[in-house]
C-alpha cells in the first residue's frame, strides 16, 4: 500500500487549517491512531508556519508545497518553501520565542526531522512510523 | 465581570499561528484593565501550537510581576500532551493548570485570601 498527495497553498496563516484538515485525511486512509494524528497534525502546522513566517520572501505571492505519502510501515510528509533557512534564526524582541519551541515540537512529535536548504527554498520532511514499525525500530536499538 | 472577581477568558476551537495575533489583543486588553490574574477557559479547545504556547507564556510573563497567577483549564488529553512535552505543565510560579473554571475559581480565590 502507497499513498501520495501533492498540494500547494498560499503562504498565509489563515490555510494552516486546510493543511491540517488535509494531513488529517490523509493519516486517517492511511489507519493512523488518532494520538498519532493529533501530533503529525501538530508537527506540519509548526513547519508550514514556519515556512510562511520565514521562507516567503513576497509574503502571500509565495506558496507552500506539500507532498504527503504513506504506506504500511509510515508516513512522511515534506514541506518545501520558498525561502533561506539562514534568515530564520530566532528573533525574540523581548517576547517569547515560539520558533525554536515550533521546532522543539516537530522534533518531539515526530520520527524524523529533516531540514535542507536547497537553491530553490528549504526542504523540511517529516516522517511519523506506525505503532509496531516504531516498536520494531526501538527493540533494534 | 465583578470587582475583585478573576475574569474567565473563554477560549474555543484551534489555537494556531493565524488565530493567536486577534487572541493576544484581547487577553492583554483584559490585563490592562488591571487585572493581575485571569484563568484562561481551554476546555473547548481541540489544538494548540507553538503560538499559543508562547501566548500562554506571555500571559504568565505580564500576570507574575504583578503579584497574580494564570490559571488554564484543559480538559483535550492532546492539548494537555502538547502542554506536557514543551514544559508549560511543570511550571510552579505564577501558573496552576486545571481541570474545570470551578476548580480554578477556587483555588485561584482562596489563594487570594491567603495573601
Amino acid at each position: 500500500m502507497v499513498m501520495k498527495t501533492e498540494f500547494s497553498i498560499a503562504s498565509e496563516m489563515k490555510n494552516l487549517a486546510v493543511v491540517r484538515q488535509r494531513v488529517e485525511g490523509m493519516a486517517n486512509e492511511c489507519g493512523f491512531a488518532e494520538t498519532d494524528t493529533y501530533q503529525m497534525k501538530v508537527a506540519v502546522s509548526e513547519a508550514v508556519a514556519n515556512a510562511i513566517e520565514h521562507g516567503s520572501p513576497n509574503g502571500p505571492k509565495n506558496i507552500v508545497h506539500l507532498i504527503i505519502e504513506c504506506n504500511s510501515q509510515s508516513i512522511t510528509i515534506e514541506v518545501l518553501d520558498q525561502g533561506v533557512f539562514k534568515a530564520r534564526l530566532p528573533v525574540t524582541n523581548g517576547r517569547p520565542s515560539h520558533r525554536g519551541r515550533g521546532i522543539f515540537l516537530m522534533t518531539a512529535l515526530m520520527d524524523e526531522v529533516n531540514i535542507t536548504e536547497r537553491q530553490n527554498g528549504t526542504l523540511v520532511r517529516l516522517v511519523k512510523l506506525k505503532e509496531p514499525a516504531r516498536e520494531q525500530k526501538q527493540a533494534m536499538g | 465581570m465583578l470587582p475583585g472577581r478573576i475574569p474567565v477568558f473563554d477560549v474555543n476551537g484551534e489555537i494556531d499561528h493565524y488565530v493567536v495575533p486577534e487572541l493576544e489583543s484581547k487577553i492583554m486588553a483584559v490585563m490592562d484593565e488591571g487585572q493581575a490574574s485571569i484563568i484562561l477557559d481551554f476546555s473547548d479547545v481541540s489544538y494548540i501550537d507553538s503560538a499559543g504556547i508562547a501566548l500562554i507564556i506571555l500571559t504568565i510573563q505580564r500576570s507574575g510581576p504583578q503579584g497574580g497567577k494564570v490559571g488554564l483549564v484543559v480538559t483535550n488529553r492532546n492539548v494537555l500532551k502538547i502542554l506536557e512535552i514543551v514544559g508549560i505543565t511543570k511550571l510552579a510560579e505564577a501558573f496552576s493548570l486545571y481541570t474545570s473554571v470551578d476548580e480554578a475559581l477556587e483555588d485561584m480565590v482562596e489563594d487570594r485570601r491567603g495573601e
